[in-house]
């Protein structure tokens, strides 16, 4: 590692944003406030465009347009390719037409005002299919089938993490950039000496005694878990990860992946995928070549193995 | 008209009608397989608004016309490596 004992820590600025929090951290102090700027304008384009929890939403009012094709911005274009590539590359374990999934299981506002235990049953329903969004992104028309309610999810987030690194390292010449949203981080530029110093684990807020500590010098690396937005449905926990096979959550395997990949986008999706997949998980990663750590459960306990696959750091440097 | 001339007649009208009754057996032959490639044409390239409604879980070989392509997800450049701190710059976790 170089230079660690002359390692300067980058500046930082963090907010809430998209029902989370927003981090970035830069390589130069100076160009801190600018930064700030170019990544709070990201995420309000990308809040205006892809949330849920908005009716005044471009993706909410695609309703109006349900079964006939309907002109979209440039960027929700760009956000919905993302997501059919990745529900196209994950063979549909993350698919955007999960929506009325999430509904059904009482994931229908901003989290922070969810009710948090109600007890009428879930009759869950597979997704209706990301293959079926007909998307001209040069166009920019897509037509949604009626019945079809999309989320983007934490897939808008981070290809809102993506765009904004980029954007941001490519302003300022030269600068290292690594934005996170909601414990997702996309990097940009060059990394300080040592790389980013990345702890690993369960929430995003807070590291917790035990949680190894990576460098990630390139691209995204992005954590799925189901220790977060949890909350009861007719007597059992339920989550926000849907199987899109199903309709419901997944078979209770992983209790938190993690995925370092080429972008944000990337790793959130494989992470996701890997908590979906289950058991076939590990293998699923490596055949792919990303590395990955996974933290099993038992449902009720945290005791956990961690798995870790293609080349993830072996357990070791733990705070 | 004599009785061989009559007869004559009939039967140039029969082979008339024989004629008539090919030329359309043909019409009908060749009309249906016109009809057979008009409609294997159009079951072939799916129409936009074939996707109306929600009511299958089963893929098809459409989905986007853009937005589609790279069927992988990407390694990165360098895999992350174990830190020689263990005082993080940032977490990644759930949210």
């Amino acid at each position: 590692m170089r230079g660690l004992a002359a390692r300067v820590a980058p500046a930082r600025a963090a907010f809430p944003a998209l029902g989370s929090t927003a981090v970035l951290l830069v390589t130069d102090e100076r160009a801190l406030p600018e930064a700030e700027r170019v990544l709070r304008d990201e995420l309000a384009a990308i809040d205006a465009a892809c949330s849920r929890f908005r009716p005044d939403s471009e993706i909410m009012r695609l309703a109006a347009h349900a079964g006939r094709a309907a002109p979209v911005s440039p960027l929700l274009a760009a956000a919905l390719a993302e997501a059919l590539r990745v529900a196209r590359a994950t063979g549909g374990l993350v698919d955007p037409t999960v929506g009325q999934s999430m509904l059904d299981l009482g994931y229908d506002r901003d989290f922070a005002a969810l009710d948090r235990d109600r007890p009428d049953p879930v009759h869950p329903r597979p997704a209706p299919g990301w293959w079926r969004i007909m998307l001209d992104a040069e166009a920019g028309e897509v037509l949604v089938p009626r019945g079809v309610l999309l989320d983007l999810g934490a897939t808008a987030k981070a290809y809102a993490a993506d765009r904004a690194a980029d954007r941001i390292a490519r302003a300022a010449g030269g600068l290292g950039v690594l934005v996170s949203i909601g414990g997702d981080l996309a990097t940009a530029g060059p990394s300080p000496d040592g790389g980013w110093l990345v702890g690993v684990g369960d929430d995003h807020r807070a590291a917790a005694p035990g949680d190894p500590v990576v460098a990630v010098t390139s691209g995204g690396l992005a954590t799925s878990s189901v220790t977060q937005r949890s909350w009861r449905r007719a007597g059992r926990t339920v989550h926000h990860i849907v199987d899109p096979r199903t309709g419901d959550v997944p078979e209770p395997v992983w209790r938190t992946v993690s995925v370092a990949a080429r972008s944000c986008v990337d790793a959130n999706a494989a992470a996701t995928a890997a908590v979906v997949l289950g058991r076939a998980a590990p293998a699923w990663l490596a055949g792919l070549g990303l590395a990955a750590r996974l933290v099993g459960h038992d449902a009720t306990t945290v005791t956990a193995t961690a798995v870790t696959v293609a080349g993830w750091p072996a357990p070791g440097g733990a705070r | 008209m004599d009785p061989s001339q009559a007869r004559r007649l009939q039967i140039d009208r029969r082979r008339e009608g024989m004629r008539r009754q090919r030329r359309v057996t043909q019409a009908t032959a060749a009309g249906a397989v016109v009809a057979a490639v008009a409609f294997g044409w159009a079951f072939a390239h799916e129409s936009a608004a074939s996707a109306g409604t929600a009511d299958s879980t089963q893929p098809s070989q459409t989905g986007t016309t853009t937005g589609g392509a790279g069927g992988t997800l990407r390694q990165p450049d360098q895999v992350p490596a174990a830190a020689d701190s263990t005082q993080a710059d940032i977490q990644s976790g759930g949210s």
